[in-house]
């Protein structure tokens, strides 16, 4: 399956894969921008989290602020794009070999599809193909109806951190709806390691081994509390699902969400694993 | 026995209908300056606990060797408890307008949200607000909801069908002399009852002038002639009403409108009571969408579930705190917020 993943790679992708070899990671969702959300506050600090982005093995990042809700009106997608370029020149100039790539976190919102449509929200690495879409913490909402206005614009929805939402990690058949609706589940690298208490962690390691979630990403904010940690997280899920599975999740997804393919769906993987019990 | 519902699983179980949005406790209140030092004045504290808070101050100042005549500043300036009240009302009900980076417009925001996807389009056009009991918070939930839905670019329409207590032309500023009970009196069109308000896109309708019944306006073919005439012309028209249980407006409201919110409040009301409204709209075909719990404590209490309102897990952590430092930088100006709408109901 990697093999047909590597095949379909263009030849800048290809060598790019050959000099980093296998264990450089892509992080689709990172709050690393300064001074637009609640991650960095200034360069400097943007600067030390990209740091330990790059410490950690991961070479490219989605900056992901968040859009809408409580950001409305502030973070539009021509900021994001002008704050991307400016940390890219920052990191060239500091000697970080790391690089971000424009996108959002975008609160659900019925105007979505619009805002598209007017360049006002970002679709991940600006490729018009995955939408990274935060549900509200408290409260549930049936989005079917959104992922089907989406798909009509030739758009997949990836939802962020399922297993972190107390209320959305229970309604089971509702993910698998949304699933079913094209939707992709990122889970936090920081939930499969504890970070976000037991229940998160349970929620997390069920959506993996049962192939709910097709990627991995941080969700970094800052280095307090919440820093990255792909590293410690593939070395986890290979252990607990098999090295294929991690292989899958953190690099050969997100690489393909990355350039605009199709993600492979996990459950193929570790279908014979399925037995969430006994892996937590 | 405690008989009120205590957390978000309660309501929904009790009720057995989704819960759209939790809206927190809003927690300003109001400053005065006793000799330099500022005393904070929550808008729940009692009198006694005001009267605590003021004596502490006093005396450590009395206790002073070389003590210079107290002074006493309030911000801001107050005439009388009214102007207060009124006040108070207007930042309430306006939050979303005046606070857009809070909480509270963010749990607004949301429902706005949950009822966009709560409900096939076009079908939740005349949305009708309603609660168990009075002082639920109904009408601040009215007015924040229909200024969220204008900010998204929806045009809105606030009617006011509180005829008892009208309220909505309080918080938005105007007067009451003419709305919607001139127009059945054929004192004037519909259109010159109509009036703009200060959020683009949303306009209010007042109630107008008493009317000695106002179930029988309600249940009349003019009144629901007059509302088809605005769903026309807007695509959201959010009605605020009378509290479920002691008249029957809102039942005869929520068989006219398409779908219906029910807030109930945080630790106050009862499963008893919130299914007999619940029920009671029920009955006469009410399509009620949800439950809005409004006034939920950010902190301790029984909805300890909710307690977390910094979205703790979120990342805002980080946001809040600065926002908030900002605010009280500048927060000489108005510190009244959180009205006790209660009061209005209850005398």
């Amino acid at each position: 399956m990697i093999q047909s993943v590597n095949d379909s790679l263009t030849e800048t992708e290809k060598i790019r894969r050959d000099t980093f070899g296998q264990r450089k990671y892509i992080d689709i969702h990172c709050h690393c921008l300064p001074a637009v959300d609640d991650g960095p506050a200034t360069m400097s600090d943007a600067l030390t989290l990209c740091r330990a982005l790059a410490d950690d093995d991961i070479e490219t990042v989605i900056a992901t602020p968040h859009q809408l809700g409580r950001f409305d009106n502030s973070n539009s997608a021509a900021k994001i794009r002008e704050d991307v370029s400016k940390l890219n020149e920052e990191l060239k100039s500091s000697g970080i070999d790391l690089t971000v790539m424009p996108g959002g976190d975008v609160r659900v919102d019925e105007r979505i599809c619009q805002l598209i449509e007017t360049d006002k929200v970002l679709t991940l690495a600006d490729g018009g193909r995955y939408i990274l879409l935060e549900l509200p913490h408290k409260i549930f909402i049936d989005i079917e109806q959104l992922l089907i206005d989406l798909s009509h614009l030739g758009i997949q929805a990836v939802i962020s951190h399922p297993e972190r939402h107390p209320v959305l990690e229970k309604e089971h058949k509702t993910l698998m709806k949304f699933i079913d609706q094209s939707a992709y589940l990122q889970v936090t690298a920081g939930s499969l390691l504890g970070d976000f208490g037991i229940q998160a962690q349970k929620a997390a390691w069920h959506f993996i081994s049962s192939g709910w979630a097709s990627l991995i990403a941080t969700d970094s904010h800052s280095l307090k509390g919440r820093g990255p940690c792909m590293k410690a997280t593939f070395k986890q899920i290979s252990g607990k699902l098999g090295e294929e599975t991690a292989q899958l999740v953190c690099i050969e997804n997100p690489l393909r969400l990355l350039t605009g393919q199709d993600m492979t769906p996990v459950y193929s993987m570790s279908a014979g694993r399925c037995c969430d019990e006994a892996i937590l | 026995m405690d008989y009120r519902l205590r957390s978000i699983e309660e309501v929904s179980s009790v009720l057995g209908i989704p819960v759209l949005g939790v809206v927190p406790t809003m927690t300003e209140g109001q400053t005065i300056t006793i000799h330099g030092q500022r005393i904070w004045f929550d808008l729940k504290d009692t009198l006694t606990n005001a009267y605590q808070k003021i004596r502490s101050v006093v005396l450590s100042h009395i206790l002073q060797p070389k003590r210079k005549p107290i002074t006493v500043t309030t911000r801001p300036t107050l005439d009388s408890k009214a102007t207060f009240d009124k006040q108070t009302l207007v930042v309430c009900g306006q939050q979303v307008r005046l606070k857009p980076k809070s909480i509270i417009a963010e749990a607004y925001r949301t429902i706005r949200t949950a009822v966009f996807f709560g409900v096939p389009k076009d079908k939740a056009k005349i949305i009708l607000i309603t609660s168990p009991a009075s002082s639920d918070g109904k009408t601040t939930c009215v007015s924040n909801l229909a200024i969220a839905m204008a900010q998204a670019g929806q045009k809105t329409l606030i009617l006011d069908c509180d005829f008892r207590k009208p309220m909505q032309h309080n918080i938005f500023e105007i007067d009451n002399k003419k709305g919607i009970s001139s127009v059945f009196a054929g004192n004037i069109t519909l259109d010159e009852a109509i009036r703009c308000s200060s959020v683009e896109g949303l306009d209010i309708l007042t109630c107008g002038p008493e009317v000695p019944n106002p179930s029988e306006i309600l249940n009349s073919e003019v009144f629901i002639k007059t509302l088809q005439e605005l769903s026309q012309r807007y695509d959201r028209i959010i009605i605020d009403s009378p509290p479920a249980t002691p008249v029957a407006d809102s039942q005869i409201l929520g068989a006219i409108c398409e779908i219906t919110l029910l807030v109930v409040k945080a630790e106050k009301s009862t499963r008893r009571v919130s299914r007999q409204a619940l029920d009671s709209l029920l009955s006469v075909g009410a399509h009620v969408l949800g439950v809005i719990i409004n006034d939920v404590p950010r902190s301790g209490g029984h909805y300890g579930y909710y307690a977390n309102f910094e979205y703790c897990n979120y990342g805002y952590n980080d946001y809040e705190p600065s926002e908030k430092k900002k605010e009280k930088q500048q927060s000489l100006e108005p510190v009244i917020e959180n009205a006790s709408i209660g009061s209005f109901y209850e005398n």
